[in-house]
């Protein structure tokens, strides 16, 4: 037998071996029923039509066919020169120009910062990131666990019927994400801070693109724990999350009942008051156009 | 059995899929476990997949495979959103402790195991799952390729870069090993 069949051997015997030690903690099962415990399944689209009338379903089967050729004209678009909402560097863009994303739950418009380009990062439905140039929405966290101080940049977010955080304090082997009430600003931010043990400062009710909204600072070094994310709603394709082990201003408000959450982050409460100008400039200059994403 | 416990699920029976849940569990987090080599994240693995599996019951057309179905889930999970469970870790102190159990080795049995995890540590959460689900869980490369959510032929080449690296890491770990007791002597 060869040396490398002796190590696919080796392989297969150590995964079984293992696995025969490995048992799932004794209340997985129970925090999972748990956190499921009133929440009902998604109908599918076909269940949805099948329940619905006659000419209902005319219409859904219309609708079907017009989303399937939307999602090809994305599909081409993405293939060919249609990145442009997804991942392209402000540098290139126009300054000054208006923007618009429709690759988010509610289709929004946004102005560059003037002395401070950004770059979109991530796009997807429910998740949408603004950097200065990384690839990624927040910055990588050092072994040492301090984050990049001069760092910043800005999420919008839809956390969804799906949001859900760490507890804090950590319960004894519990399974550690728990969903998180989002009918609305107050019981989001009530939330952020009962359930994740955050540090919620200067809680303010004001207005955001016109609608009633509420604003607060997180402060991690003070907060309970040590910090939180909240895991925002969608597929393993669509599912990102707010990062908040990081000094933050949110901005919470509610666009046709969906809680959305656009978050300023910074590596320091030092950078985040820093560029404070320029994340005012922003949020300034962002309005949801209201449209519900295909 | 398990077709009527899939049907009353999708009828919004949580206890029903609380028995589906019960069955697949252990067989779950040992998958996760292998893959990802952390017990808290194996835990957010399972209890993700186990929540999407609620929510999306009513996607499910067979209902004898639940479980495999479920398996898809957490694949996917482990190989496209272990990142996110790695970051938390930073953050989060483990209160329970490994649940290794040792069993009945002698010494050299317990350092190629050792060898063994050091190597799988080494690689990408997406080689692991691709051995994982080869070695131990034994499937098929057309199941394999469906649990994982990729083409066949991806499926084939990335287990063999995946095997690759895992005998690069062993190779490597051999020749420390043997440097250092050179060294000693």
């Amino acid at each position: 037998m060869s040396r490398i069949d002796d190590r696919d051997l080796v392989l297969a015997r150590a995964f079984r071996d293992e696995a025969a030690t490995l048992q799932p903690p004794g209340d997985l099962l129970e925090k999972t029923l748990r956190s499921i415990a009133g929440r009902r399944s998604k109908p599918t689209l076909v269940a949805r039509v099948a329940q619905s009338e006659p000419g209902t379903r005319r219409v859904a089967a219309l609708g079907v066919a017009l989303v399937a050729v939307l999602l090809m004209l994305v599909a081409l678009g993405l293939a060919g020169g249609g990145r442009e909402l997804l991942e392209r560097p402000s540098a290139t863009r126009p300054p000054g120009a208006v923007h618009h994303s429709a690759r988010f739950i509610r289709a929004f418009t946004w102005v560059d910062p003037a002395d401070a380009p950004l770059t979109v990062v991530r796009a997807p439905g429910w998740f949408v990131g603004f950097t200065h140039g990384s690839t990624t929405v927040y910055p990588e966290l050092p072994e040492d666990g301090t984050w990049p101080a001069d760092e910043w940049g800005i999420t919008v977010s839809a956390p969804g019927l799906s949001a859900a955080t760490h507890p804090c304090p950590m319960t004894n082997g519990g399974v550690s994400r728990v969903h998180i009430d989002v009918t609305d600003s107050r019981t989001f931010a009530e939330a952020l801070r009962t359930v994740a043990g955050l540090d919620l400062r200067d809680q303010t009710m004001t207005t955001f693109d016109g609608r009633p909204a509420m604003t607060a600072l997180v402060v991690p070094r003070t907060s309970r724990c040590e910090g939180g994310d909240v895991h925002v709603a969608g597929s393993n394709i669509t599912g990102g999350w707010i990062e908040l082990h990081l000094p933050s201003r949110l901005v919470l408000t509610e666009v046709d009942d969906e809680l959305m959450v656009i978050q300023v982050w910074a590596g320091s409460e030092a950078t985040l008051e820093a560029v404070r100008p320029q994340a005012d400039e922003f949020l300034r200059n962002f309005h949801f156009t209201g449209e519900p994403y295909p | 059995m398990d077709l009527d416990l899939v049907l009353r699920a999708q009828q919004g029976d949580q206890d029903a899929f609380g028995i589906l849940a019960g069955r697949a569990i252990a067989g779950l987090y040992r998958t996760a476990r292998l893959i990802l080599r952390d017990d808290d994240m194996a835990r957010d693995a399972v209890q993700e997949s186990l929540v999407r599996a609620w929510l999306h019951i009513r996607a499910l057309r067979d209902g004898s495979r639940f479980e495999a179905w479920a398996r898809r889930i957490l694949l996917r999970i482990c190989v496209e959103e272990s990142d996110r469970f790695r970051r938390r870790r930073i953050h989060e102190i483990n209160v329970e402790g490994a649940q290794w159990i040792p069993g009945p080795r002698d010494r050299a049995d317990v350092a190629l195991r050792d060898q063994v995890d050091r190597a799988l540590r080494s690689l990408t959460p997406a080689h692991r799952a691709v051995l994982v689900v080869h070695h131990y869980l034994d499937l098929s490369d057309g199941e394999a390729a469906e649990a994982l959510g990729i083409r066949i032929g991806t499926y084939k080449s990335r287990l063999h870069r995946a095997s690759a690296a895992f005998r690069s890491a062993m190779e490597a770990d051999e020749r420390r090993e043997n440097e250092t007791v050179e060294s000693l002597a």
